[in-house]
């Protein structure tokens, strides 16, 4: 399998971001030895997922009103990645965004999450509740990463929000009501899951290496136009570039909302 | 003794990712629907593919005959020449009864069987045309 000989510690939130960067760099180097010949960007996500041995299913989740579900990551008999077909335009008119779902549920796999245990789960679950890894992981929307507009993010989340308060003052006289409020609160991984899957799928599309590499060649960080044509070799969107680079400090944002470049920390020893 | 044949689905996975085509890029050569596709693979219909559907699927695939025969043998759509076979045997019970025994037997085994009956069979046209 792709990630023989990758160690990934226990799940948990205490998991870092440049631990969760290496091991997608692992995978991504694992992913280019397979496929001789490949740099390691753009991946393929396709067939990143079918080396990692993970099927895939498209076909339709069903998705509260208000709420959009586009892939979901299910442990049981050996892991199934299903990608909500409600979305296959979206899906092929936006390339991006579909492997960037890909490249979350795979984090999912990666990074043993489905191994959880319930007592370290998040504090807002129920005791009655199903636990996490006897569902499945669907895959909050994660819009602004997707290079999705302000506008769309905010009316998205608004609409989200609005349908909540509905729930939460109906749930304590209607039945249904409230269960449809369990399912909201249950069927979202939790929070630091989603945030280490995303940034799997970040350092997978964009590894740290190659990244490197390609950023010795000089490039002016005084305008967007840079981080575009960076996206555009990795074949990730520009706001996932942007991301990439902020994390990465080697951009960042000025008050003016206009970029620059980072100016490099002194690296000093905690004992120095 | 526990039966360690792949289903359907999952012959059709390990081929496809052995010939390194992705499902959307078999499900377009065979104009399949992109999602029916990911459903065969997963073993999610009640009925088997069809004959034909196999072999587009192993066309597309560049599949060489043994590996459409598993296809088909996954399918439980057996060969044309197998299909004739079991309809012999059906129409001569002793036939249906030897071939029931013989799925039984290990590979080997039934190698040897087939040899030893070959062999029966050569000897009795000889004897037929020495009586002659």
């Amino acid at each position: 399998m792709l990630t023989d000989g990758i160690e990934v510690p226990a799940p948990s939130r205490f998991v870092s971001n440049e631990k969760v960067d290496e091991i997608a760099t692992r995978c991504n180097q694992a992913y280019r030895t397979r496929r001789k010949g490949n740099p390691g960007y753009p991946v393929d996500m396709d067939r990143f997922i079918d080396l990692l041995e993970v099927p895939v299913i498209r076909e339709e989740i069903e998705e509260p009103e208000d709420a959009a579900f586009f892939a979901s990551y299910t442990p049981e008999d050996g892991g199934l990645i299903t990608v909500n077909s409600r979305h296959e335009e979206l899906f092929v008119s936006r390339p991006d965004v579909y492997a960037a779902c890909l490249g979350h549920e795979a984090g999912h796999r990666v990074l043993r999450h489905s191994e959880q245990p319930v007592s370290d789960d998040d504090a807002s679950r129920l005791p009655n509740d199903v636990p996490s890894h006897q569902q499945r992981l669907l895959h909050k929307s994660s819009w602004h990463q997707y290079g999705l507009s302000r506008d769309e993010v905010g009316k998205m989340i608004e609409r989200r929000n609005a349908l909540r308060d509905r729930l939460v003052r109906n749930a304590l006289v209607n039945e249904k009501a409230r269960q449809a409020l369990e399912q909201m609160n249950n069927r979202f991984e939790p929070e630091w899951m989603f945030r280490q899957a995303e940034h799997f799928s970040l350092c997978l599309r964009i590894p740290h290496d190659c990244l490197s590499e390609m950023l010795k060649e000089g490039w002016d960080f005084t305008g967007w136009a840079a981080v575009y044509r960076l996206a555009e070799r990795f074949g990730v969107s520009g706001t996932m570039m942007k991301i990439r680079l902020l994390k990465l400090r080697v951009l960042e944002v000025g008050a003016d909302g206009s970029p620059r470049p980072c100016p490099p920390i002194a690296q000093v020893g905690l004992f120095d | 003794m526990e039966c360690d044949r792949l289903t359907f689905g999952k012959t059709l996975q390990r081929l496809r990712r052995e010939k390194d085509m992705t499902q959307r890029e078999v499900a377009q050569a065979i104009e399949m629907d992109y999602s029916y596709f990911s459903r065969l693979e997963n073993d999610r219909f009640d009925s088997k593919p069809t004959r034909e559907t196999i072999d587009k699927i192993a066309e597309a695939l560049g599949c060489t005959e043994d590996e459409r025969g598993e296809l088909l043998a996954a399918a439980g759509r057996i060969d044309e020449e197998l299909e004739k076979a079991a309809l012999i045997a059906g129409e001569k019970p002793a036939l249906g009864k030897l071939f029931r025994a013989a799925v039984r037997l290990p590979l080997d085994r039934i190698e040897e069987l087939a040899d030893q009956v070959e062999s029966e069979v050569e000897n009795s046209r000889k004897e037929k045309q020495r009586r002659k």
